[in-house]
């Protein structure tokens, strides 16, 4: 299992095709689905120390909600989306039909986020698929609507087994009109570093 | 401004009065907050995963909830505190994503809390408080002045006194 820390530039580069890619295919889903135009930045991968990861977005403390779902097959990993409480009562607002975002989600709001992790994670693993050759699948998306620093470290627990840091692909993506800035991440299991960037032909030189 | 020193994921620190130690944003991560009140140092371990076996050759022995303890006696002792004075609480050990009526292959946080728990037992020491399981992320803080712990989640806060 090639280690996190062990990644070459070229490798990263790799990585971060696959994110763009993935990530274009998902905004243009949400744009479709919301017909409103969306812009994306250039996805980042990231190699963070373990205790560093919940400092990821800002502080560990800061209140935001998180729509997580597994990734099965071949290439298995985690998809999370990550806005900040205020966004992700903006977005439900628009998904549900009102014109004043609420003050708490409900269970048809947290149902109407869901739905969006759903899509976008469909059309982001749908890309991945198509060229990469790989069979990938996506679990029912669970909401948490807490602690970022409790919600990343969770997601990025599995990083643990194989070394003192963590990778993932982040991209973000905004609703201009709205304010709304969304960070999607695809977490690969330390596993799936390798199946990725064998797929795509690139060679994993083993480090002792 | 107090200092408050920060535990991050799979480290572990200890400390003396005066100031707080804390680890926040604990998900399925246990924070073992230990503390001896004749010395007044405090510790906390931020661990992440049950099993130090889940790995190959880690020589992190905060990480793992089989190995923290032991690590943390030690670290303590050179401090200053005695064993037998200890006070030992636990907080954490969620369940971040849980599906409704569904168990996750992986109850990382339930198993976190099981093999901690089994190697408190085996050290002899008790455990005086406990703020752990269920689904949401938590902060705690320990008070290096008199062990007082802290903690945070998004509802509220609540604090546990050393018995």
């Amino acid at each position: 299992m090639i280690k996190t820390e062990d990644l070459n530039n070229f490798q990263l580069d790799v990585l971060k095709e696959i994110g763009n890619i993935g990530a274009g295919h998902a905004a243009t889903a949400l744009s479709q689905l919301l017909a409103e135009p969306i812009t994306m930045t250039v996805p980042n991968v990231s190699i963070v120390s373990l205790p560093q990861v919940s400092e990821i977005l800002g502080g560990a403390e800061q209140v935001v909600v998180g729509i997580y779902m597994r990734v099965f097959g071949d290439a298995p990993g985690k998809i999370i989306f990550v806005f900040t409480e205020e966004e992700a009562l903006t977005l439900a607002g628009m998904l549900t039909g009102n014109k004043e975002p609420p003050t708490a989600l409900n269970e048809y709001e947290k149902s109407a986020l869901r739905e969006i992790g759903n899509i976008m994670t469909g059309a982001y693993l749908y890309a991945l698929t198509k060229f990469t050759g790989y069979n990938v699948l996506s679990s029912v998306p669970v909401l948490a609507n807490d602690m970022v620093g409790a919600i990343l470290n969770t997601a990025l627990l599995e990083f643990g087994i194989i070394g003192d840091y963590a990778l993932f692909i982040q991209t973000q993506f905004s609703l201009i009109q709205r304010k709304i800035n969304g960070h999607f991440f695809f977490v690969p299991d330390p596993g799936a570093l390798d199946v990725l960037l064998n797929a795509l032909g690139v060679e994993i030189e083993w480090k002792k | 401004m107090e200092e408050i020193i920060k535990v991050g994921m799979a480290e572990l620190k200890v400390a003396k009065a005066l100031g707080k130690i804390a680890a926040l944003g604990l998900g399925s991560c246990v924070a073992i907050c230990v503390y001896d009140s004749v010395v007044k140092v405090g510790g906390i371990a931020h661990v992440m995963l049950p099993h130090s076996s889940m790995a190959v050759d880690d020589p992190n022995r905060a990480k793992f909830g089989d190995t923290a303890l032991p690590f943390l006696l030690e670290e303590m002792e050179k401090m200053g505190a005695a064993s037998s004075r200890l006070d030992v609480k636990l907080v954490g050990g969620a369940e971040m994503f849980a599906y409704e009526g569904k168990t996750e292959r992986l109850k990382i946080g339930e198993r976190n809390l099981q093999v901690i728990e089994a190697s408190c037992q085996k050290a002899g020491l008790k455990i005086s408080g406990r703020c752990v399981g269920g689904n949401c992320g938590r902060s705690v803080f320990m008070n290096l002045e008199n062990g007082e712990v802290q903690v945070k989640t998004i509802k509220g806060t609540v604090t546990m006194s050393i018995i």
